[in-house]
């Protein structure tokens, strides 16, 4: 069995002052509140937008908008809340994960969990929970993975198994790995069934009804939004290097517009992120300014880490083609 | 450093050295110990999260609580308990005195 390899800042190369480290990690709620809100106001706005587009060709565009806003503010809520860092009261902490994983559509214990393990064996194949499963990409893969339909079966599966009580102990490509105890699996049980009962809820609603308001409002734009999550959470790890202990070399940072780093919780400073997990999102952009001198310099933007992305995948097709190992 | 104890006492250190809301990691041979000054006193754990073993030393302590450095696991620090996901079992906790402004561990 391959031992443990374990990534954190040290292996990475970085060792902040704690003091220094302390300030960073104050946690509030003024800074979750504010993103939460805003985030449901921009739904409200967006979702009144999508009303008066029905009907009209106008609804494609105002679907794909409103279904990117609402996947990747529950992402990344569910995200920051799975960590504790989105507020510092705790219930508050816990209610939002809760609601936003569902929005997400991933048990919020099981989550936590896998999560977690993905910090602690970042990137290293067999060892890291939520390592994609379309390694080494191809473009078939990449576009796998940017459609993100993979994502929901797996969410749903959880859900699934967590429901009858035995919650799914397999990475994304099958294999065994688990990192849940026996000790949470009545809670997983639960919270999976309660999940079930809202979603079964929406359809019967829509059936019971009839009405298109739940179909319109809350499934396709979930399922619309998808691609569109996917992109912006793609360059977190995608055609960096794995099975390396140094987080530098697994883990992107990468610009992006201030909207976009409000929608993502500030996930795109996502190497900080992972050196140092106990930061709250609101400090990240401080803790990037701390560590920029001894890591990679950000991908100029989101455009242009997909760019990235996307020519090393072509190298690699290239390269297989050249050794013959693909049909011409 | 360890000191020698007395009567079962290991001297920690000065009590001053351990800010409010603040953790400190203390040694005894191969053992690790979690030293915290809170708002309700002084309390002393294992220094090993039950999780994955990260030391607890460079957590965040929130009024009686520490948090794991490395998952965000939470301990209630005067009794140990494990409060949330991905920490589901307790910390040992140690018996704390303060005498003449020095901090002693039972251990």
């Amino acid at each position: 069995m391959q031992q443990p390899i374990i990534t954190d800042a040290k292996s990475s190369g970085i060792d902040l002052d704690s003091r220094e480290l302390k300030r960073l990690m104050r946690r509030t709620d003024a800074h979750g509140l504010a993103h939460f809100f805003g985030w449901l106001a921009t739904l409200l706005v967006l979702g009144y937008g999508l009303h008066l587009s029905l009907g009209t060709w106008w609804v494609v565009p105002a679907m794909i908008v409103f279904g990117v806003a609402l996947g990747v503010g529950a992402y990344s809520m569910s995200h920051e809340c799975a960590h504790g860092t989105a507020f510092k009261t705790r219930w508050l902490n816990e209610t939002v994960f809760w609601i936003s994983s569902l929005v997400y559509t991933e048990e919020p214990i099981y989550r936590r969990y896998t999560h977690a393990d993905h910090h602690t064996h970042t990137w290293i194949t067999g060892q890291d929970s939520q390592m994609n499963p379309y390694l080494p990409m191809t473009l078939w893969g990449y576009v796998k993975e940017l459609f993100g339909l993979y994502l929901l079966v797996e969410n749903a599966k959880v859900l699934m198994r967590g429901a009858l009580g035995r919650p799914k102990i397999t990475n994304y490509k099958g294999e065994p790995k688990n990192t849940i105890p026996t000790s949470e699996y009545v809670k997983i049980k639960w919270n999976s069934r309660a999940y079930l009962a809202i979603y079964l809820g929406l359809a019967a609603w829509a059936v019971a009804g009839q009405t298109w308001v739940p179909v319109i409002y809350v499934v396709l734009p979930r399922l619309i939004g998808q691609p569109g999550l996917q992109f912006f959470a793609i360059p977190q790890h995608a055609e960096m290097q794995a099975d390396v202990t140094d987080m530098r070399l697994s883990t992107r940072t990468w610009r992006t517009h201030p909207i976009v780093h409000f929608f993502q919780w500030n996930m795109a400073y996502h190497l900080e992120h992972h050196l140092y997990t106990r930061v709250p999102f609101h400090a990240l952009p401080r803790l990037h300014a701390l560590v920029r001198d001894n890591t990679p310099a950000p991908a100029r933007g989101t455009l242009a880490a997909h760019a990235e992305i996307f020519r090393a995948i072509l190298r690699r097709v290239r390269a297989k083609r050249a050794a013959g190992q693909l049909a011409a | 450093m360890a000191s020698a104890g007395v009567n079962g006492w290991i001297l920690v250190g000065p009590a001053d050295d351990i800010d409010e809301e603040e953790v400190i990691r203390f040694d005894l041979g191969a053992r690790s110990f979690a030293v915290y000054n809170t708002p309700s006193g002084y309390y002393a754990t294992d220094g090993l999260c039950t999780h994955e073993g990260a030391h607890l030393a460079d957590g965040l302590v929130i009024d009686e609580v520490i948090e794991c450095p490395l998952h965000q696991g939470r301990f209630h620090i005067p009794s140990g308990r494990a409060k949330s996901p991905p920490v589901c079992v307790d910390l040992k906790t140690y018996r704390v005195k303060l005498e003449d402004g020095q901090v002693y561990i039972r251990a």
